[in-house]
């Protein structure tokens, strides 16, 4: 037999089988289109999830270092004002860290040692993850369990040996699996939880009488945010004197923080008097006075001109005030009187330049923006999962595109047997398995390169706009720009992954194509 | 090529030459069976044939006879079931599928009923195909590929789609795109089955031509008789087996019907 003088065949340079690729392509370009436009939705809403989370993520670190502030006066003004309740301290107790300065004024108002504040801390953890279980149940279910009782009381009430008894019988029927380690542990805690009500009393009665004291001194002729506002420099030795430990740093927070909230309830009280609400009416173009509201004022003042129209409102009501003539007869009508007086009161005493005015409305709808997109973030972001993804739309996404893998699959399987005959007859030409089948995987990745960058640039306009949508402002200046980056090209590269997975068992199935196939006559 | 330059030390091309002469293809006892469930088709049933180089032989049978199974075996298509087929002295079933490839890519041009051109590609990238997949591109295959369609006509026609020919025309490119690589054998699957009579004798005379001047073996499946009257032998095949083989002269002297059809 002769030797074969049959070499290995030619393989094909890319950019040759690139070209043959694209105007094969290009006589199909309806199917291709449409299989492009599977592939964009896919990644794009791939895109959109990761460009929000990513933002969301941001968002949510921007505003907790926004509020904080705010936070910090909160939580002061509640120090310095307001007795504590056991809920309320071991909510607290349970989120300190040991040796902290809020931990040392506890302790040492409770006069007890780091020990048994640990143990306390302990407790209240376990508190809010029973209560937890509780607030899970329907209202059936606790009612079967523990009668009518909320809150604290239910573990009072189990203390006692016929409710226990029944807490054990209907255990087990609740649809709630119960935390922590069963029913013994449980009954171990409501006797610690019992035996520890002394110690938190004596925290709870310690920084009474420390509050009580500071207001006594300090709070008789001025609110707390008026005397905050204006706080001595020394405020941390002040209120050692009375137990409160207070960081150096936080002064100038809690001071300009008291100051504005200070500022805004005063021009908040000038909506008090009825012709303040009559101009916002005008302003705002509302049928009736009752239907204005403080917010609308803070909004109209938040501007220069805004400002200048308020000042403007006032000196013609003062001026209104000043010609009523001194002797009417105010006794005729009482609504009158009252009316007059609360005009003078608060728009005579109204004392605050034009700049803060502006600075301070602006600040409070700040606030309020905040808080509503802090409302939101809490919702969206909490609901765990992974990389901020709940579990249904991880679920979501991936049968998206598996949705899109069978229906890349599919047009490229109608792609190779409507071709049948071209491919047989290209490989009567000398085509190589290997070469038809990079062929179509080529196919199916052009496309994928297309979709994905049409569903990148989607995916990210549509993400951002629904973080803008729902975030405001403050979303665009919180895109992470490396991360959306990072977010296009993983959406991008999935897309292009997916599709050429896809093509695999059509291809296969070309490339398995015997090249008689080309002789069979329709 | 080494191939073309044995074609050129052939001294005869005389049809009725010594039985000696040098053997293109030839099978030995092939055998084709198909296995379908149960029921065995037995498409062919030993055949012993040469095919000698140079010659223009045409292949006739009736459907069902196995003339499509036994191209498809010599055009390294398809494997046979036993026997042997070799293609310039090669055992095609030695060969691997890369091999195969390289095989059909420059020993042997198919001509197809239905023409098979590409449709979105133009006549010109048509017949560069075959030669990309031998690693001819650039000029040099615009050149060939230039060449060969002034060969069959259709140079002024290059850059038309196949859709934009008349079948006469695209028959002609898919004739030059089978000898894109100077193929030694043209296997032609009823060439003019799809046309008319007159359109017909055009693609005669360019395989005739092709045959004389270029001296490839043509193997060509027909029940066109004009056709095969120009033949130099004529192949029988009946049932998978080959019923006879003649030489043309002894043919028109046994069947004057054949004659008869071609005055029409």
């Amino acid at each position: 037999m002769k030797q074969v003088d049959v070499n290995k065949q030619v393989r094909l340079p890319l950019s040759k089988t690139v070209e043959l690729v694209v105007s094969g392509v290009r006589f199909r370009l309806f199917r291709a289109a449409v299989t492009v436009v599977i592939i964009a939705l896919a990644v794009a809403f791939l895109m959109t999830m990761l460009s929000e989370s990513v933002i969301g993520r941001n968002v949510a670190a921007a505003i907790e270092e926004k509020t904080a502030p705010r936070k910090t006066l909160g939580f002061w003004v509640g120090q310095l004002t307001s007795a504590l309740t056991v809920p309320k301290l071991t909510d607290n107790v349970a989120e300190l860290t040991p040796g902290s300065l809020h931990w040392t004024e506890l302790r040492d108002w409770g006069e007890l040692t780091d020990e048994q504040l640990t143990r306390l801390a302990a407790l209240s953890q376990l508190k809010q993850m029973y209560l937890a279980f509780f607030d899970e149940l329907t209202e059936g279910d606790r009612r079967a369990l523990v009668g009518r009782d909320l809150g604290l009381d239910i573990f009072e009430h189990l203390r006692d040996s016929d409710r226990w008894a029944v807490f054990l019988r209907e255990l087990p029927n609740v649809g709630v699996s119960f935390p922590g380690e069963g029913a013994d542990t449980f009954k171990a805690f409501l006797t610690d939880w019992h035996e520890a009500q002394p110690q938190l009393g004596a925290i709870i009665a310690g920084h009474s009488k420390a509050f009580q004291a500071f207001r006594d001194q300090h709070l008789k002729r001025s609110t707390i945010d008026e005397y905050l506002a204006v706080s001595p420099a020394d405020l941390p030795e002040l209120l050692a004197g009375y137990g409160y430990q207070m960081a150096p740093e936080d002064v100038a927070t809690v001071r300009s923080q008291a100051s504005l909230r200070r500022d805004a309830d005063r021009i908040g009280k000038l909506f008090r008097a009825p012709l303040v609400r009559q101009a916002v009416k005008e302003a705002e173009d509302l049928e009736k006075a009752n239907e204005a509201t403080v917010d609308m004022l803070f909004e109209l003042v938040a501007s220069d001109s805004g400002v200048e129209w308020l000042f403007r409102e006032l000196a013609r009501m003062q001026e209104q005030i000043d010609e009523l003539p001194a002797d009417i007869d105010t006794r005729a009508d009482q609504n009158l009187e009252d009316r007059m007086i609360i005009n003078s009161r608060s728009i005579e005493t109204f004392s605050l330049p034009k700049q803060r005015v502006v600075e301070v409305a602006k600040a409070r709808l700040a606030d309020k923006h905040l808080q509503r997109v802090e409302k939101h973030v809490s919702m969206t972001t909490s609901a765990g999962g992974y990389k901020g993804f709940s579990s249904r739309t991880v679920a979501l996404l991936v049968v998206s595109f598996m949705v899109c893998i069978v229906g890349i699959a599919n047009a490229m399987l109608m792609s190779v047997t409507e071709r049948f005959r071209e491919i047989a007859t290209m490989k009567c030409l000398g085509a190589t398995d290997g070469f038809i089948m990079v062929n179509f995987i080529l196919e199916s990745c052009m496309q994928g390169i297309a979709g994905g960058v049409i569903g990148v640039i989607l995916g990210a306009a549509l993400g951002i706009g629904r973080s803008w949508a729902a975030y405001g402002s403050l979303a665009l200046t919180q895109i992470p720009v490396l991360e959306v980056v990072g977010a296009a090209i993983l959406s991008f590269v999935l897309g292009v992954v997916i599709s050429a997975l896809a093509a695999v068992y059509p291809a296969s199935v070309a490339a398995r194509l015997a090249p008689m196939e080309a002789m069979r006559i329709e | 090529m080494s191939d073309v330059a044995e074609t050129n030390t052939v001294e005869t091309t005389d049809p009725a030459g010594p039985p000696d002469r040098p053997v293109i293809i030839r099978t030995v006892a092939l055998r084709k069976e198909y296995v379908m469930g149960e029921v065995i088709t037995r498409a062919l049933q030993g055949i012993d044939v040469e095919l000698y180089r140079g010659e223009f032989i045409c292949v006739m049978g009736p459907s069902g006879s196995g003339k499509s199974t036994f191209f498809n075996m010599i055009g390294g298509l398809d494997s046979p079931t036993a026997g042997r087929v070799f293609i310039d002295e090669v055992d095609v079933a030695q060969l691997s599928a890369v091999e195969l490839a390289f095989l059909r890519c420059r020993k042997i041009g198919y001509i197809f009923q239905t023409y098979n051109l590409v449709q979105y590609m133009t006549c010109l990238e048509n017949i560069t195909v075959p030669m990309a997949f031998a690693g001819v591109s650039g000029d040099e295959a615009r050149d060939r590929g230039l060449g060969l369609l002034e060969l069959v006509g259709l140079k002024e026609r290059w850059f038309h789609k196949p859709i934009e020919l008349s079948g006469g025309q695209q028959q002609r490119t898919a004739i030059a795109r089978a000898m894109a690589n100077n193929p030694s054998v043209l296997l032609c699957d009823e060439p003019t089955g799809n046309l008319d009579l007159k359109t017909g004798s055009e693609i005669h005379d360019c395989l005739m031509r092709l045959n004389k001047e270029r001296e490839v073996t043509i193997i060509c499946a027909t029940h066109d008789h004009r056709l095969i009257n120009k033949a130099d032998r004529i192949m029988w095949v009946r049932d998978g087996m080959v019923e006879r083989i003649a030489d043309r002269s002894d043919v028109t002297v046994e069947t004057g019907a054949i004659d008869g059809v071609e005055d029409e």
